[in-house]
């Protein structure tokens, strides 16, 4: 499998699909990312992606709109809503994420955390192997 | 009191000190020197494919410092 191959997964039920961040973007993302995860104590307490969620609501809602959202914007590009019959396909960059996920902002970290581990970002690749492999 | 020399080296401000900007990409712009890619090219990359890329620099890098020293040990005896 090509590393820029679409990584598919399901939260709740439902499927989502990532394709890879690349250059710039990632290296960004990253960035941002990798400290906001170490400080949830990933490595030492093994945690699984439903728990690292969890934490990150608490970590993310101290943050600044403005830096929310870029964090935001970067690990959904690319990163789409697979719609059924009766709901339509949408790329979660774009506002309608909060429409998407309103009434289960749960789901929506969960969402980040399987983006963040399609991304290959470096906490995750440091955990390969453990419980926050697979599917959330 | 400085010495003409001493002048001369301030003037060249933090030698080997990147600015943020370039420091924050600082495995993007090593790729795009080093690998004589565009920056357009490299943004196709994915990290870990940058990743790979970086650590077959550094181990080059590695091979060629540890052959110097070992050359360098070899004339002084």
């Amino acid at each position: 499998m090509s590393v820029k191959d679409p990584v598919k997964y399901t939260v709740d039920g439902r499927s989502y699909t990532t394709i890879p961040l690349t250059g710039r973007d990632s290296i960004r993302l990253d960035k941002v990312v990798t400290p906001i995860v170490f400080s949830l104590g990933t490595v030492s307490k093994k945690l699984t992606q439903g728990d690292i969620a969890l934490l990150l609501c608490e970590k993310l809602g101290n943050l600044s709109e403005e830096k929310f959202e870029e964090i935001r914007r970067l690990t959904f590009r690319g990163t789409m809503f697979d719609g059924s019959d009766n709901e339509k396909s949408i790329s979660l960059e774009g506002d309608e994420c909060y429409n998407h996920f309103e009434g289960r902002l749960i789901d929506m970290y969960n969402v980040m955390v399987a983006a963040w581990e399609a991304h290959k970002l470096t906490p995750f690749r440091m955990l390969a192997g453990s419980s926050t492999e697979g599917t959330a | 009191m400085l010495t003409s020399r001493q002048n001369d080296f301030n003037d060249l401000g933090l030698i080997g000190h990147l600015s943020q900007a370039v420091e924050d990409e600082y495995i993007f712009w090593n790729l795009v020197v080093n690998l004589r890619l565009s920056p357009s090219e490299l943004d196709t990359w994915t990290l870990d494919e940058m990743r790979k890329a970086t650590a077959l620099l550094d181990m080059r890098q590695d091979y060629k410092s540890a052959w110097n020293a070992f050359y360098d040990v070899g004339e002084k005896k």
